[in-house]
């Protein structure tokens, strides 16, 4: 469903991607580990239509079509979901009002009825159990003066709302304490389905004890220079990444 | 030159006449003074032939309701009787044409238009020197106007006009009312509108003024607002520019006794070639006198902004608190913002604070919202919506927050 074919972005005139190659099926979850400044969030802004992430090379295709040629909105709309590593505060903005007003802006691109604020509160009540917020959250402006955990925490409610086809989790794990990791992993796996794919950007292991991949596979200088099974993410918590690395440059 | 020529057709009285010298001692404003600096009036004036209002009001005239309130209309010049509504008038309160005001009290009308100084005034001169027409509205004391009333100027027509009106609010002690100022125009020809409100506020008095400038290329708006505070006296207004053609507003506020206050805000929204230049001025004239000022912009296209507010402690004066803030938003590269809230003080005693901004909407905002499936003008609005929205907090609660909040625009269904 999500096939990612010689990606190449540039950032500022520096290639990041440099060839990279991924395929997501659906039901799969797709980790992605790697050293600092392999192009890990690179990879989920490029997908996401940021600006300033230049595709120079490459295809991306989301479902059978290009997602390259789409704004921003239209490729969330299709049902690709980016989790921010760092989501921004948008103070002044409510909570609520945003999330209905993203909730139904992808509704009506897909040619489906809008919920009104009644449908929205039964909706968003259900999906606040599971990540453990409790309603005071919805008043709120849209991330300001949240904590981290609490950040992230919005990042998986949205992703309860919206059900993407695919997930891209970028570093949803940085920060989080065992409780809130645990309540995010909770989300993430409420949603895993045959349908819908995922891929969990991280760091440590620790995440994918929670969330369990199919495939581990390894990003290092803009490239995967290796891929795995579940395994590969303990033999790396082990080892590091200087044997593939070395491997790879050698 | 078309002020001049509109003179001519004037009725000139002694008040008239002294006004209007008292207007050529300066003559009209052009760039080279320091208050008018961004706003070349000069220019503006002689480009177009100008004439006096035609005096021809239209019943069937419609302009955009504001909710339960006592309407006067003033078109071209003249009272429209037929679109007013004062009937129910709590008793206590008299509202009249100005026209009616001069001729019963012409003592006590010469002394407002002695109370502004012709130097630093010249559009409020020339207001004296041309005004035929206006509202007056006096509340005796205790007395609260249980609705606001509207007074809605419209100009019309196939000429240029200049048309000149001058309202009083007289607030005798503890007395309240709202005043809503709304400027519209249906003609295609340049419309300068020259309006001066002059409030006193007796002691305990609460005095609302709220303008409203619409949308309108053909529309220069010079709008004044003068008050002066007694003892716990407060005035509250509120300015929301829209994008006239040319918007200037000035206002001048003195509080000349102690627990005076006034709350001047406002919030702009200006596209194409608008251009709006404010012009404000705090006189704290007692101790214990507090002011506070707050205006947001949005700037597009090629439109032009001006804030120039300053407040002024006295010599002499103890614990005065005064607050200056304007934030901006430019959203193109060709909009144009100049801004300098200034305080001056001259005492020891104050608390004063003052600050200015001019930004773009946030990108990484943005991009957020829109990686949510919001689509880029949705989020833009929202951003917009919401920058503006705290120049409303201070008046949500009041018969005309909301509505005010609703003319600008920017708000969208979700």
């Amino acid at each position: 469903m999500l096939t990612i074919n010689n990606l190449h972005v540039t950032v500022a005139d520096k290639p990041i991607l440099k060839g990279l190659n991924l395929e997501v099926k659906p039901g799969e979850v797709h980790a992605i580990m790697g050293p600092n400044g392999a192009g890990k969030s690179t990879l989920g802004n490029a997908l996401a239509g940021r600006e300033g992430y230049e595709i120079t090379d490459g295809e991306v295709l989301f479902n059978g079509g290009s997602i390259l040629d789409l704004s921003i909105e239209e490729r969330a709309q299709s049902g690709l979901f980016l989790a921010f590593q760092y989501p921004v505060e948008i103070p002044g903005v409510n909570n609520a009002y945003f999330l209905r007003a993203a909730l139904n802006a992808r509704l009506k691109a897909k040619g489906l009825e809008e919920v009104d604020a009644m449908q929205f509160m039964q909706l968003i009540k259900e999906k606040m159990k599971l990540v453990g917020m409790d309603k005071r959250f919805l008043s709120r402006e849209l991330n300001h003066g949240f904590s981290g955990g609490e950040k992230k925490r919005n990042e998986v409610l949205q992703m309860l709302l919206f059900e993407p086809a695919v997930a891209i989790l970028d570093e949803t794990d940085s920060g989080l304490d065992i409780d809130a990791l645990q309540m995010v992993s909770k989300g993430v796996n409420h949603l895993r389905s045959p349908e819908r794919g995922f891929v969990v950007i991280t760091h440590y292991q620790r995440l994918l004890n929670y969330i369990v991949p199919d495939f581990v596979h390894v990003l290092s200088d803009g490239k995967i220079i290796h891929s795995g099974d579940k395994t590969l993410a303990l033999e790396l918590e082990e080892k590091g990444y200087g044997w593939l690395t070395e491997g790879a440059a050698g | 030159m078309s002020v001049e020529n509109v003179w001519e057709t004037r009725f000139p009285t002694p008040l008239r006449e002294a006004a209007w010298h008292a207007f050529w001692q300066k003559g009209l404003p052009t760039r080279r003074w320091e208050d008018w600096k961004y706003t070349d009036l000069s220019r503006l004036l002689n480009a177009t032939d100008y004439v006096a209002p035609t005096r021809l009001t239209n019943e069937n005239m419609t302009f955009p309701p504001f909710p339960d309130a006592y309407v006067m209309v003033l078109e071209n010049g003249m009272l429209n009787m037929t679109l007013s509504q004062l009937v129910g008038l709590p008793i206590g309160v008299i509202c009249q044409p100005l026209a009616k005001f001069i001729e019963q009290n012409p003592t006590r009308y010469q002394h407002y238009c002695e109370a502004i100084d012709p130097a630093h005034h010249p559009m409020a001169t020339l207001n004296h020197a041309f005004a035929e027409q206006g509202v007056v509205i006096e509340i005796a004391q205790d007395v609260m106007l249980n609705k606001p009333l509207h007074v809605v100027y419209v100009t019309s027509g196939e000429s240029a006009q200049l048309t000149t009106y001058h309202n009083l609010v007289l607030a005798h002690p503890k007395s309240h009312v709202v005043l809503v100022e709304s400027a519209y125009n249906t003609s295609a020809q340049p419309q300068l509108l020259n309006t001066l409100t002059q409030v006193t506020l007796e002691q305990g008095a609460k005095v609302e003024v709220v303008m409203q400038q619409s949308q309108d290329d053909h529309l220069q708006h010079i709008h004044g607002l003068h008050s002066y505070g007694q003892e716990y006296s407060c005035l509250r207004s509120f300015h929301l520019g829209l994008g006239a053609a040319l918007g200037r507003v000035n206002q001048h506020f003195h509080l000349q006794a102690p627990e005076a206050c006034c709350h001047a805000y406002g919030a702009f929204h200006l596209a194409g070639k608008a251009h709006l230049d404010h012009h404000i001025r705090i006189e704290h004239e007692a101790s214990h006198t507090h002011s506070d000022v707050h205006f947001r912009g949005l700037l597009d296209q090629k439109a032009k902004g001006v804030f120039n507010s300053k407040a002024i402690v006295h010599a002499g004066t103890k614990a005065v608190d005064a607050k200056q803030y304007n934030h901006n938003l430019l959203l193109a590269k060709t909009a144009e913002m100049n801004t300098k809230p200034e305080l001056e003080i001259y005492t020891d005693d104050v608390q004063c604070a003052h600050g200015a901004t001019v930004g773009q909407l946030d990108k990484e905002v943005l991009f957020y919202l829109q990686s949510r499936g919001v689509p880029m003008d949705l989020a833009q609005r929202m951003l917009m919506e919401t920058f503006l929205a705290h120049a409303f907090d201070p008046v949500r609660d009041r018969p005309y927050g909301d509505w005010l909040f609703q003319q600008l625009g920017v708000q969208h269904d979700v």
